[in-house]
């Protein structure tokens, strides 16, 4: 069973055979996924295209060593949790401090450029980034790691544990403790109304 | 038996699955407040984190830049790039290249200890060569040095004297004054009237 559709096979025989074009095509397909796994991790917007764009570069110099036994994405998602980790254990994030809503706007986010508008939608969008932004903060790197391909990514505990080279009851419980970290840090109540117990009753 | 404890773990696992926990877990969230409650708040959760992505997605005109600078980053590491499979003997063909560019596999601990030592024996050395130290060599300097030899002269008898042995005379016989000698004689002694005797106790064994 091909995992890879034709064309992507393709693009990458090409770029083995050092199509550098090829290659590129490959890298705007799944830029975006890359670029927000990164923003997310590392919360800024200059040290998540330059994490991004590494990941990239190993792709490409390990091309050759590609099977098409599984997914394009799934071989490169492995490379870029080893960059992840690399980054990690060396702390070479260049900046220490998280992108506020003013760069986002800066650099022309398509939800916060809105805030010209002043719309109750865009305020909320920015009191969303900041709070979530602070949030994923307060956790540990290898929790908003683990967090994120399990939130974002749907890895299952096994998959993750597999590429963190741990094991599934530790990725469980890093994820549930970020989960509980989030709710704290976003100030979500777990108290129901009163009133609202009644009618909840009664929808479920 | 409700557990609320394990309805909460399966809530967070079919949120973050995706699924909707009000279709398997019906009866569990109708009858107890608390997992109502929980689910709600893990619900509201997940879901604001997930519209962080929407908010933080750049924009489209930010992407043509992006691949650009991603094309002159690979186009400069193109030239360096490496094939699967040159390690294999042909990048290193002589015994050469591949003894220098070798390695050994050593235990993180035994490293360290290595390092140490050699750190230690470099500090020790270098401690010991900043100290001038002088050594006198001994230079021998060859010198005669006259000895004078005793050499025992042989004893050559020219006389014979014999001595004559005397014996020494007895406490029993009374020494004779040798001739021409004075002899102590009692003439002229007169003795006295009274003659006075001390008698010292204690001399004999048998004395009382």
């Amino acid at each position: 069973m091909a995992t890879v559709t034709d064309s992507e096979t393709d693009l990458i025989r090409r770029a083995q055979a050092d199509d550098s074009a090829a290659f590129c095509s490959l890298a705007e397909r799944y830029a975006r996924r890359i670029y927000l796994l990164a923003f997310h991790y590392c919360r800024n917007t200059q040290d998540a295209e330059d994490l991004s764009q590494e990941v990239w570069l190993k792709a490409y110099q390990a091309l050759g060593g590609f099977r098409s036994d599984a997914s394009f994405y799934t071989w490169l998602r492995r490379i870029t949790i080893n960059s992840f980790l690399n980054h990690q254990r060396a702390s070479t994030f260049r900046r220490q401090g998280q992108t506020s809503v003013a760069e986002l706007i800066e650099s022309g986010s398509e939800k916060l450029l809105e805030s010209h508008t002043s719309s109750p939608q865009t305020i909320y969008n920015k009191v969303l980034f900041e709070s979530v932004m602070s949030a994923l903060a307060d956790l540990t790197p290898t929790q908003r790691l683990m967090f994120l391909l399990r939130h974002y990514e749907g890895m299952s505990y096994d998959e993750i544990a597999g590429a963190m080279n741990c094991s599934p009851g530790t990725v469980k419980k890093a994820v549930s403790r970020a989960i509980a970290k989030l709710r704290v840090k976003l100030e979500v109540e777990n108290e129901e109304p009163e009133q609202l117990t009644q009618l909840a009753a009664q929808e479920f | 038996m409700h557990k609320c404890k394990e309805t909460t773990e399966r809530i967070t696992e079919l949120l973050l699955d995706g699924a909707d926990p009000r279709l398997s877990l019906s009866t569990e969230l109708r009858e107890c407040a608390n997992c109502r409650a929980e689910f709600r708040a893990l619900k509201e959760t997940l879901q604001l984190t997930t519209r962080l992505i929407e908010t933080a997605t750049p924009p489209d005109n930010y992407w043509p830049g992006y691949h650009a600078r991603l094309r002159e980053k690979l186009h400069a590491a193109q030239q360096p790039r490496v094939e699967p499979g040159q390690y294999r003997g042909d990048r290193h063909p002589s015994w050469v290249s591949r003894f220098f560019s070798s390695s050994i596999r050593v235990p993180v601990p035994v490293g360290l200890a290595l390092l140490l030592m050699l750190g230690v024996a470099f500090v020790f050395s270098k401690r010991v060569s900043t100290k001038p130290v002088i050594v006198h060599v001994p230079v021998e300097v060859p010198r005669e040095v006259p000895v004078p030899v005793v050499q025992e002269k042989e004893k050559i008898v020219t006389q014979i004297v014999y001595r004559e042995r005397r014996s020494k005379p007895s406490k029993a016989t009374p020494v004779l004054p040798k001739n021409n000698e004075a002899v102590a004689t009692l003439d002229g002694f007169k003795p006295a009237e009274e003659v006075k005797l001390t008698v010292i106790k204690g001399g004999a064994a048998n004395e009382k």
